[in-house]
């Protein structure tokens, strides 16, 4: 294994050999989560990997890398970002949308939105973001965890290994947690409607 | 965007904090099966050496010409009475080059033999990403914490100086002066 000075002299000085190094550790892991987990185009997560480590080339020589650790935190902020800007591009804060009520929320059904019928009945993304982030906020870190990996496609036993949690019953918790957050969003929606 | 966990994705990425922990845990073991192809990961390299070799700041050029003069910070401050700090800041693209004073300036790029042609293009490619920085400020990439440490910091020469000076040096008209003088210096020289 390279030395980390070495790493970061190849990568400040444009060799090659750096960035081969950097695209074996994190270009494939970040292009799998870009088209596997977050539905990216290929092009779109290819931008995004040069973007991120074209960050790091540009301010190289202006951090104290002090372990590999600290370079790969560097990196995933890096890319989360990079992340985050093409997604909220991609999305219309003003689109709006029609939650189906409560009681609809069956496992089979899953949570398509649907066109609102009316316009009382419909939120914005915008509205509707800010409901989920307070949801979210009174829910346990486990069922928060479990339903950002679920919602990017992470199978049950993938989750298990990550979370270190048993993979008993996490279909159940998973249709719990977000039964749980919709009937937080639903009931300080009816609140705030009063 | 059709679904909630579309919003859920939305929501994890408008709080950073929460979307890390989950990120970081499926990064460090996550192999997708998406890989990008032979042909396409020789261009990324490719550009990115490319970029790496064009992006070249004073800082950057600083550091290659120090080592290759196999001096340390220490004897170039003695040598060209230049204070520690403002060379560190220079050496780390932290400061607008035309802050240091000019004849001092050229002290320095005598001293490790730097070139104008090659003064020039580092200047402003730190002028370009000092830029970047300042317009990013309230994103992401300044807000890291593990930005080297420097005993001065950007932050204290900006506070340290007025908003109209800061508006009158930091600008492409005042670096294009500082550099149209230096090579002045340099021809007289």
């Amino acid at each position: 294994m390279k030395e980390l000075k070495n790493i970061i002299g190849l990568i400040e000085s444009g060799h090659k050999e750096g960035f081969e190094w950097l695209f074996e550790q994190y270009g494939q892991k970040f292009f799998g989560i870009a088209v596997d987990k977050w539905s990216f185009s290929e092009d779109e997560a290819y931008d995004m990997i040069y973007k991120t480590f074209n960050a790091l080339n540009k301010n190289v020589g202006r951090y104290e890398f002090e372990s590999f650790k600290h370079l790969e935190n560097f990196l995933f902020k890096v890319f989360l970002n990079n992340l985050r800007e093409l997604y909220r591009s991609k999305t219309n804060f003003e689109e709006k949308i029609f939650i189906r009520s409560f009681s609809d929320l069956e496992e089979d059904i899953v949570e398509n939105f649907s066109q609102p019928e009316s316009e009382e009945e419909a939120f914005t993304i915008n509205e509707l973001l800010e409901q989920l982030l307070v949801a979210l906020d009174k829910l346990s870190v486990e069922e928060k965890d479990l339903l950002l990996l679920r919602a990017q496609n992470f199978s049950y036993q993938e989750i298990t290994n990550y979370l270190g949690i048993k993979s008993d019953n996490l279909k159940v918790k998973h249709l719990r947690a977000k039964n749980k957050l919709f009937k937080i969003i639903t009931d300080n929606s009816e609140k705030s409607n009063i | 965007m059709k679904t909630l966990d579309d919003i859920i994705k939305l929501a994890y990425l408008e709080s950073p904090e929460e979307g890390m922990t989950s990120i970081e845990l499926m990064g460090l073991d996550f192999e997708g099966q998406s890989k990008i192809d032979n042909d396409k990961k020789a261009k990324l390299i490719e550009r990115l050496s490319q970029s790496a070799q064009e992006q070249k700041t004073f800082g950057k050029l600083f550091k290659e010409k120090l080592m290759a003069a196999q001096m340390d910070l220490d004897d170039l401050s003695t040598t060209i009475k230049v204070s520690l700090d403002k060379l560190e800041m220079l050496l780390q693209d932290r400061v607008y080059v035309n802050r240091i004073p000019i004849k001092l300036f050229m002290k320095l790029t005598h001293t490790l033999g730097i070139t104008i042609k090659e003064v020039e293009e580092g200047v402003w490619n730190t002028f370009s990403l000092l830029k970047e920085e300042a317009r990013s400020e309230s994103g992401f990439v300044s807000g890291v914490t593990f930005r080297k440490s420097s005993s001065t910091s950007r932050k204290h020469v900006s506070t340290s100086s007025s908003v109209n000076e800061e508006n009158l040096i930091e600008t492409e008209h005042a670096t294009q002066k500082y550099l149209n003088r230096l090579q002045e210096l340099d021809g007289d020289g």
